[in-house]
C-alpha cells in the first residue's frame, strides 16, 4: 500500500479554495467525479457518506490533519483525494488546530485492510516532521508527488 | 508491576479512526501508563495517531498493558472495550 498510489497527481489539490469544512469536503469529493474515480451518479452519495461520518464526529486527527473517510460500493479497494489548504480549515479538530492536510479515502465495503493500511500510512507520515513541514510547504503537484513517493521509500524501510 | 492482557481483535472493522479514538480515550482516563501492542509493534495507548499507526485489521492479537495506579482496571477496562467491539455493531 503506497502513499502515491493512492494518492496520485491527479488525485492532489495543491490549494483548496474552500476556507470551511462542509465547503472544503464537497470541493475534494468534486475531484472524484472529474477524474471518473467515481461515476457522476454515484457522487452525492458519496459526499452524503463523508458528511455522515464526519457527524459522527470530525476526522480531524491532530497535528493539521484531517481524515475524511467513507465507504461505497461503487469504488474497489481505495481511492484517495490528498488536498492542502495554505490557510487552514477550521476541522473541529482532536486538538483544536486547524487542518492544512486533507486525506480523504473513498473505499469499497470490503477493502477493510486496504482501508487500515492506508490510515496506517498516513499517521506514520505524520511521525516524519520533516515529511510533514516538507508537504505543507510545497508549490506544486509535481513536489506533492515526489514528497509522497520519498515518505513511501522512508516508510518501507 | 505493569499489567498485561492478551485480546484478539474481532471486529469486523479492526482498530479504525473511532474504535482507535474510543480506546485512546478509555485509556485516557487512567493515570496508568497504556501501551497497545500488535505484532510485536508497540505504542502509546492514549494516543489515536499511534494507534492508527499499528494498521490493526480483524484476526490480529491485541497486547494491551497498563502500568501505574489503576493498572488493573485500566486493562480491564480496554479488555472490555475490544471484546464490546467498541460499542459498535
Amino acid at each position: 500500500m503506497d502513499l502515491h498510489a493512492v494518492f496520485p497527481k491527479k488525485h492532489i489539490i495543491v490549494d483548496l479554495k474552500a476556507r470551511r469544512k462542509l465547503d472544503t469536503l464537497h470541493e475534494i469529493v468534486a475531484r472524484l467525479a472529474e477524474t471518473g474515480a467515481v461515476k457522476k451518479s454515484d457522487i452525492e452519495d458519496v459526499e452524503r457518506a463523508i458528511m455522515r461520518r464526519e457527524e459522527l464526529g470530525s476526522t480531524g486527527i491532530g497535528k493539521g490533519v484531517a481524515v475524511p473517510h467513507a465507504k461505497h460500493p461503487g469504488v474497489e479497494g481505495v481511492i484517495g483525494v490528498f488536498a492542502r489548504s495554505a490557510k487552514g480549515i477550521d476541522f473541529d479538530s482532536l486538538d483544536g488546530q486547524p487542518v492544512n492536510l486533507v486525506f480523504m479515502l473513498i473505499s469499497s465495503p470490503d477493502a477493510v485492510e486496504p482501508h487500515l493500511a492506508a490510515l496506517r500510512k498516513v499517521t506514520l507520515l505524520l511521525r516524519d516532521d520533516d515529511i510533514c513541514m516538507f508537504l505543507k510547504r510545497a508549490a506544486t503537484e509535481k513536489e506533492l508527488v515526489d514528497l509522497l513517493v520519498e515518505a513511501d521509500g522512508r516508510l518501507s524501510k | 508491576m505493569a499489567v498485561e492482557k492478551r485480546v484478539p481483535l474481532l471486529h469486523r472493522t479492526g482498530l479504525h479512526l473511532r474504535a482507535a479514538g474510543r480506546f485512546a480515550e478509555t485509556a485516557g482516563r487512567f493515570e496508568a501508563d497504556v501501551t497497545l501492542t500488535v505484532k510485536g509493534r508497540s505504542v502509546n495507548g492514549k494516543s489515536v495517531l499511534e494507534i492508527l499507526t499499528l494498521g490493526a485489521g480483524p484476526g490480529v492479537e491485541l497486547v494491551i498493558s497498563a502500568d501505574g495506579e489503576q493498572e488493573t482496571e485500566a486493562v480491564e477496562s480496554l479488555a472490555r472495550l475490544v471484546r464490546d467491539n467498541f460499542g459498535e455493531d
